[in-house]
This record gives structure tokens, C-alpha cells and sequence, in this order.
């Protein structure tokens, strides 16, 4: 928007004290996590919608073809297990983490802090492999020139892409998500509410026009809220005598905001220590 | 000639798994700008890229995906994912669409990548083992667009494939040689051809990737070393446990056409799948395919037939339809904007 084109390009590092990233710092983030993540990686988008604090080939990043095996209102929801982790003086925005027990402020930024630091334990998609079809009737094919080439049928799950760019106005990664149906069909948007969190579905996920891929609005994590429970964590962290660096941004970024999509399985493997 | 299907005791037959589409919205979108600025009304074929992935994702099937960077070359895509030579073929008309040959189209193109075949360019690029073919028609007033792909496998051999075993990769390598197999594969370039057909060999606990090209000199080394395991390997995008991706098919018809009956009565075939877990990638969840040449005909047609319409949802040989009017439609995107 205007706002974010008006708004000068952050220079100096505020990463400490703000939770902020500057372009810079976005894209050594982005390179540790394609590096990190190898289904991630860098893209340039449409020539026209091409900002210029970003490399031309690292303008956002892509991860493709992310399994989402189920709908977020089919799992396991207790209002008594949420919280809302950062409120002052705006009960309606504040970021909920909805799988905690935690009571105060303070709590929940260290619960996440906990997350961030589980990330390696819990990443391991498990599946159960029994009930996929067995695929492929054992039908005669091969000969002939009949156009039905093989039988069966392949179990088939709702698949998600997701995008990070670099929002210049809150000055920090935001995510972008686009899904598919279970026969690669584009989900409708009510369709993809089944899938974000309850209490983020309406007011935090936004339908909007990306930044750098011209065409119809995509969902968006909206980011107000993301500088500051950056900044929380890295209180925490230090807090707790580590040190987490900006390299690791995107890391931690994706961890938090599981909580808005908690079924949409897609990769931020990397263990790290703090 | 002995054309008589000899076939051992306990083979299988083999059976593929198809490639399906997945077609991004941002395509259409990126489609009706080129063809009221540029295509406009002609209806010559355009070249796109498609993509696709051999890590094992389940319930992903065999995807092949196609969005708005599809239409620039080149445009630079992940690690993981694969380039997929396709043509776009879009008609004005509904009529066109409906009434176009599409077996002879089929045909045609079959024919091309035979031509390639016996003539050896395949070996030099392979990744035209892998394509696909696209007929669309945008209704630019409706926003709904037509579709049908097509990934075109030939019907060579023209007898059923058999193989006597498939199994885990684990069953033909140890764990060392499967580490070494997966430094091997990350280590060449997504763009390579080398990274979606290839030539491995293993000796004690070393593998080796190299090109379809270097094919004489590979098969004298193992020759010369009976120390040496030889396999032909390829990006398997299939999940299944017996079932290899559909790109084995045109492969098989090159093995066979090419390399039978220098390889011998069988070949074995590496199904490379990546998976990505802790500690980066690994090839664990490949397959081995032992696939029997010497019970196929050994024919050589002037070129064979040629498959691969994709089936609609019904699971009917039909085109699928898009409707973007509600996220296209300048009226309608105003009225939700309010």
C-alpha cells in the first residue's frame, strides 16, 4: 500500500530492542533458511512489482506443494488450554497461543520460547500409512492405444503454498498462504478458514494483494503483532542467558506462527541451541 | 522371430503412477494479461515450465505444477523442485478446444520424442522423458478457463513390463552406500538432466552419479570390475511402495531401445525419492525395480503409440474447468471489497 511505499527503508538494525528486521537482515534470515530448510527457496516474482532494498533474485521466499492432512477445527480445542500472550491495551488483537496452560504474560512468551526450542522434536510428520488406498488396480494396461492409462486411485490430501515477504511498513516477515483441494482444486477462502485457528480465522489471517505477484487477493498472516512477540522471545531468551541471532528470524517466525496453522506441516526442521 | 513373453516365476507387472496437474490461479491470471497483450489471436504454441518434486510428501501424488513464473525461462526455482518442459496450446474458441485431434496431437509428439530417442539426443538431455502438453481455452469474458493436460508416455515396449523383484532400497544397500547415494544426488543441480535421469554406480561404499551420456564407459568400468554395481536411476515423484512415477515409462522405452540386449536379460533401476528430515535430505525411501528386458518384444517400431490425457475428477478422459469469476472479476472483487 501507500503506507509501506512512503515509509523509509530500515537501516540500522533494530532487531533487539524492536523485534524488527531491516531488508538486510530479511534476507540473511532467508538465506539461513533455505539453507536450513531446503524446501524453501528465494523468488524474484513479477519484474513490475519488484522493490528495490531486496535483491532481484531474493524478493520473497516459496515453499511449495505443504501437506495438510487436517482441517485445524477437526483437532483437539480447549478454551481453558489458550491464552492471549501479549494484550496490553488491546484485547482483541493480542497473539493467542492456544495450546498452553501458562498464566501470565511473561509465561506464554517463555512457552513459545519452549516451542522454538522443541522445534526439532516435533517435526516429524507421523502418518498413517494403512489407510492409503493401495493404489493402482492391477488392470492390464501397457498394449493398445485406449487413452485410460493405469487404474486406481492415490488417497490425496489438501495441500497449502506458503510465501514470506518482507512487509516495509511493520518491518517484518509476513506469510502468505494459498491452498488446494484434496483434487488440486484452489480452496475457496471459507475453505481455508477450516484450516487457521479459530480465533486467528477472521481478525489476524487478511485477504490481500500480494506484493509481489500481480492477480486475486491471497491470504495473509497479518503482521502487527509480529514485532512484538519477536521481541518477547528474544526477552525471554536472553532472559534466560542465550542469545538468539537475526540469521534465525524466519526460524522462529514460522515456529509462532504455528499457532495459526497448526495442520499445515511444512518445514522448519532446524535444531538449534540458545 | 522368437516374440513368445518369457517371463520368470513371482515377477510383477509393472504399473506407474500417473502425473497430475495443478494449476495455480496466478496462472490463468498471468495468462489472460499475455493474451490480450501479446498472444492475442494466435494460437501458436507457447513454451512453459512446469515443476515437479521426488520428495516424498504422501498425499501429494505425482504433481506437476504450473503458475505465473511458468512463462519465464529460467525463472529460477527451489532445490527441490524440478523443471517439466510443457507446451501451451491455447484456442480461441470453445470449439477449437473441443474439436482439436487430441490423439493425433498425442501422436505427434510421441513421435518427436522417439526421433530423439533412437537418435541419441535423449541420452544427451533426458529430461524430455519428462512433459507435458496443454491445451487450454481462456473465456476472458466468463474469467473460466478450459483445460487439459496431457503427459506423454510411448507404448514401447508394446507388451506389458515385468519385474522380478522391487524392493527397498535398504534390501540393496547398506546404510552407508545410501548416504553416499544421497551426497551424490543433492551434490548435482536441480537444472541438470543428470538430476532426473542418471546412471549410478557403487563400488564398496562409493556412489557415483553420472550422466545417461557417459552410458559405454560406465557399463565397461562395471565390466572391468566385477566389484562394481551398476544401476540406471531416475527422480521418482511416486510414493508407492510398488509403484514407480510415470517418467519410467518413456524410460524404459529408451533402455530398451538403446541398451537391450547390451545390458543383459535385466536391468536394475534405481526410484531415487528424497525426503527431508533432521540433519538435511536422504534417499532412504527410494526403491530398487528389477526390470526384466528380455521378456519384452524386441521390435522396433517406426514409433509407437502414445498415451497420457490426464483424467478429470470424475476420473473420466475429459478437461477440467476453472472458474475464477469470483476472484478475477474486477465487478465482483469490488463488491466484496466493500
Amino acid at each position: 500500500g501507500v503506507a509501506e511505499y512512503l515509509t523509509p527503508i530500515l537501516k540500522e538494525s533494530k532487531f533487539r530492542e524492536s523485534g524488527m528486521v531491516t531488508p538486510d537482515e530479511f534476507v540473511v534470515a532467508g538465506d539461513h533458511l533455505v539453507h536450513h530448510c531446503p524446501t524453501w527457496h528465494w523468488a524474484s516474482g513479477d519484474e513490475s512489482k519488484r522493490k528495490s532494498y531486496l535483491p532481484p533474485d531474493k524478493q520473497f521466499l516459496i515453499t511449495k506443494n505443504v501437506p495438510c492432512y487436517r482441517r485445524c477445527r477437526h483437532m483437539e480445542y480447549s478454551r481453558d488450554q489458550e491464552q492471549v500472550i501479549e494484550s496490553d491495551g488491546d484485547p482483541e488483537g493480542g497473539w493467542v497461543d492456544t495450546h498452553h496452560f501458562a498464566t501470565d504474560d511473561a509465561q506464554d512468551a517463555l512457552s513459545i520460547t519452549q516451542q522454538v526450542t522443541d522445534i526439532s522434536l516435533n517435526s516429524q510428520a507421523t502418518l498413517d500409512v494403512s489407510n492409503l488406498k493401495s493404489a493402482l488396480e492391477n488392470t492390464e494396461e501397457a498394449s493398445g492405444d485406449k487413452l485410460d492409462s493405469e487404474g486406481g486411485e492415490i488417497v490425496q490430501t489438501r495441500s497449502y503454498d506458503l510465501h514470506i515477504t518482507y512487509d516495509n511498513y511493520y518491518r517484518t516477515p509476513r506469510l502468505w498462504l494459498f491452498g488446494y483441494d484434496e483434487s488440486r482444486k484452489p480452496l475457496s477462502v471459507e475453505q481455508m478458514y477450516e484450516d487457521f485457528s479459530q480465533d486467528h480465522a477472521k481478525k489476524t489471517v487478511t485477504m490481500e494483494t500480494h506484493p509481489h505477484i500481480p492477480g486475486p487477493p491471497m491470504a495473509s498472516v497479518h503482521p502487527c503483532k509480529h514485532a512484538d512477540v519477536m521481541r518477547k522471545i528474544l526477552e525471554t531468551v536472553a532472559m534466560g542467558g542465550g542469545e538468539l541471532g537475526v540469521h534465525q528470524y524466519l526460524i522462529i517466525f514460522l515456529k509462532f506462527v504455528q499457532a495459526v496453522i497448526p495442520t499445515i506441516e511444512y518445514d522448519y526442521t532446524q535444531n538449534f541451541s540458545m | 522371430m522368437d516374440t513368445e513373453i518369457r517371463q520368470k516365476s513371482g515377477a510383477q507387472l509393472l504399473q506407474y503412477a500417473p502425473f497430475s496437474s495443478c494449476v495455480d490461479p496466478r496462472f490463468w491470471y498471468k495468462l489472460s494479461q499475455l493474451k490480450l497483450e501479446k498472444y492475442k489471436l494466435s494460437e501458436e504454441s507457447v513454451n512453459i515450465d512446469g515443476f515437479f518434486s521426488n520428495v516424498s510428501t504422501l498425499g501429494m501424488g505425482l504433481r506437476v505444477s504450473v503458475d505465473e513464473s511458468s512463462f519465464e525461462r529460467n525463472s529460477g526455482i527451489g532445490h527441490n523442485l524440478l523443471p517439466m518442459r510443457g507446451t501451451l496450446m491455447n484456442k480461441n474458441t470453445l470449439d477449437g478446444f473441443r474439436d482439436l485431434d487430441k490423439k493425433a496431437l498425442l501422436q505427434e509428439v510421441g513421435k518427436e520424442l522417439w526421433k530423439q530417442i533412437q537418435n541419441g539426443q535423449a541420452l544427451e538431455n533426458p529430461t524430455i522423458l519428462n512433459s507435458f502438453l496443454l491445451l487450454t481455452f481462456a473465456d476472458l469474458k466468463k474469467y473460466r478457463f478450459y483445460f487439459w493436460f496431457a503427459f506423454p508416455a510411448l507404448l514401447h515396449p508394446s507388451t506389458p513390463v515385468y519385474a522380478s523383484s522391487i524392493h527397498d532400497i535398504a534390501e540393496e544397500m547398506n546404510p552407508k552406500q545410501v548416504a553416499s547415494l544421497g551426497d551424490a544426488y543433492s551434490n548435482i543441480p536441480a537444472e541438470s538432466p543428470s538430476k532426473q535421469f542418471f546412471i549410478v554406480t557403487l563400488l564398496n561404499d562409493n556412489c557415483d552419479i553420472a550422466s545417461l551420456a557417459t552410458f559405454n564407459e560406465k557399463v565397461e568400468e562395471w565390466r572391468r570390475n566385477s566389484a562394481t554395481k551398476f544401476y540406471l536411476g531416475f527422480a521418482d515423484p511416486s510414493q508407492l511402495e510398488a509403484n514407480p512415477g510415470w517418467s519410467l515409462r518413456n524410460f524404459i522405452a529408451l533402455i530398451h531401445h538403446l541398451w537391450y540386449p547390451d545390458l543383459g536379460d535385466e536391468v536394475k533401476v534405481l526410484c531415487l525419492r528424497m525426503e527431508y528430515g533432521k540433519g538435511g535430505s536422504n534417499v532412504a525411501k527410494s526403491i530398487c525395480v528389477t526390470v526384466q528386458l528380455s521378456s519384452l518384444l524386441a521390435e522396433t517400431p517406426d514409433f509407437p503409440g502414445t498415451i497420457g490425457w490426464e483424467k478429470n475428477l470424475k476420473g473420466n478422459m475429459g478437461p477440467r474447468m476453472a472458474d475464477l469469476s469470483s476472484s478475477l472479476d474486477p465487478i465482483r472483487l469490488a463488491e466484496s471489497a466493500v
